[in-house]
């Protein structure tokens, strides 16, 4: 029976693991299990190391050598955000996105939120950001009426949020937002498109998933991304299955 | 599950002052997906990533994008769970059987072996080649 015992011990032991992994780790707890295994992931990225990104995508970045020369992100005015878009748009951008709300109208002048919705509206293929305050709980959520001036916004801007088909798939919860805020009217109405900019970290802080879809009032809104890549895909020889 | 292709700077990056006062040449935007974004750390815009602790959010969609266009998005499907099942039941038993007849030094070197496997079995996933 001694000789017996580290076998039995090895077999309860691997039982106990099969049992672990059979109940897929739930990356929204704090549990020690999810956060090594979330940290194994990041070793294994490591490990992997970089690799060679796609050459579709350039970045225009707000850094500090722009806040320095142009004012800082408080009293930034909005002209110069029309001057970028008209420049980008002079060399032919498949789509510019601004992973920026502009939510509030601009602190010096009006007439700058004006001049950048004309820039917008001439380039015709700008995505903006909107943001959606999240619930801490993911779930489903009753299907609520859109008002009038979101309804329109929605059908005229593509964005076409679907209502989920009613099921029993637990498997399709989604993150909640709470409260959509939107672009200021005047630029909302002008771009091509919106999509929101949340970041989903998990129970840790890490930012290792980031959903596409936020339900919120009973639909489904798209991410900036995808929003950018619809308009990518319409507009360019480059074509993505599925 | 965002699969990251490295850390800040990955991305071809141009300072929104250059492009407004005309010192990039436009052209490089023909028919790019151009991001608009803070990347600074000091405006806050930043995320923990695997790689970089202080991703600018605007690099975080890039990812995404680029993920999407390239389709090398991570799953965490019903397959790669019956895969991670299959093999703890595989090298457990293993380990149960063989172990008690070795000695200590080769049970290490055994058990090393083991573990190195089923790493690089699982993580199919996030290491297979792709050609880039």
């Amino acid at each position: 029976m001694t000789r017996r015992l580290p076998a039995l011990l090895a077999i309860t032991i691997t039982l106990l693991f099969a049992v672990l992994a059979a109940n897929r780790l739930d990356w929204t707890s704090t549990g020690f299990l999810t956060s090594l295994d979330m940290r194994w992931l990041d070793a294994k990225f490591r490990l992997r190391g970089p690799r060679t990104p796609s050459q579709d995508l350039i970045i225009v970045g707000l850094d500090d050598r722009t806040t320095s020369q142009l004012g800082s992100a408080r009293v930034f005015e909005r002209h110069h955000a029309a001057a970028l878009v008209d420049a980008i748009s002079s060399g032919g951008p498949a789509v510019i996105g601004f992973d920026i709300l502009y939510s509030d109208a601009d602190v010096s002048d009006e007439a700058n939120d004006r001049m950048f919705a004309e820039a917008i509206e001439r380039a015709g293929n700008v995505v903006l950001g909107v943001y959606l305050d999240l619930k801490q709980t993911t779930g489903t959520s009753e299907v609520e009426e859109l008002s009038p001036e979101l309804q329109e916004l929605v059908i005229e801007k593509q964005v076409f949020p679907a209502v989920r088909r009613n099921g029993n798939d637990a498997a399709t919860t989604m993150v909640q937002g709470s409260d959509l805020v939107m672009p200021l009217p005047e630029l909302g109405r002008a771009a091509a498109s919106f999509g929101f900019v949340n970041f989903h970290p998990d129970a840790e802080g890490f930012l290792r998933h980031q959903p596409q879809f936020i339900e919120w009032g009973g639909r489904l809104y798209p991410s900036l991304d995808l929003q950018m890549l619809k308009r990518y895909t319409n507009s360019s020889s480059v074509t993505v299955t599925k | 599950m965002v699969n990251f292709n490295g850390p800040s700077n990955t991305y071809p990056l141009v300072s929104w002052v250059d492009v407004e006062e005309g010192r990039v040449d436009p052209s490089i935007f023909h028919d790019k997906i151009v991001i608009v974004g803070p990347h600074a750390i000091g405006l806050g815009d930043v995320v923990p990533t695997p790689f970089d602790p202080v991703l600018p959010g605007v690099e975080l969609h890039a990812n995404v994008i680029d993920n999407i266009i390239s389709q090398r998005y991570l799953v965490r499907s019903t397959m790669t769970t019956m895969v991670d099942l299959g093999l703890i039941l595989v090298f457990g038993f293993a380990v149960a059987l063989y172990m008690p007849k070795m000695g200590a030094t080769r049970s290490i070197f055994y058990a090393s072996l083991a573990f190195l496997l089923f790493t690089a079995l699982t993580s199919g996933c996030s290491c297979s080649s792709d050609g880039s």
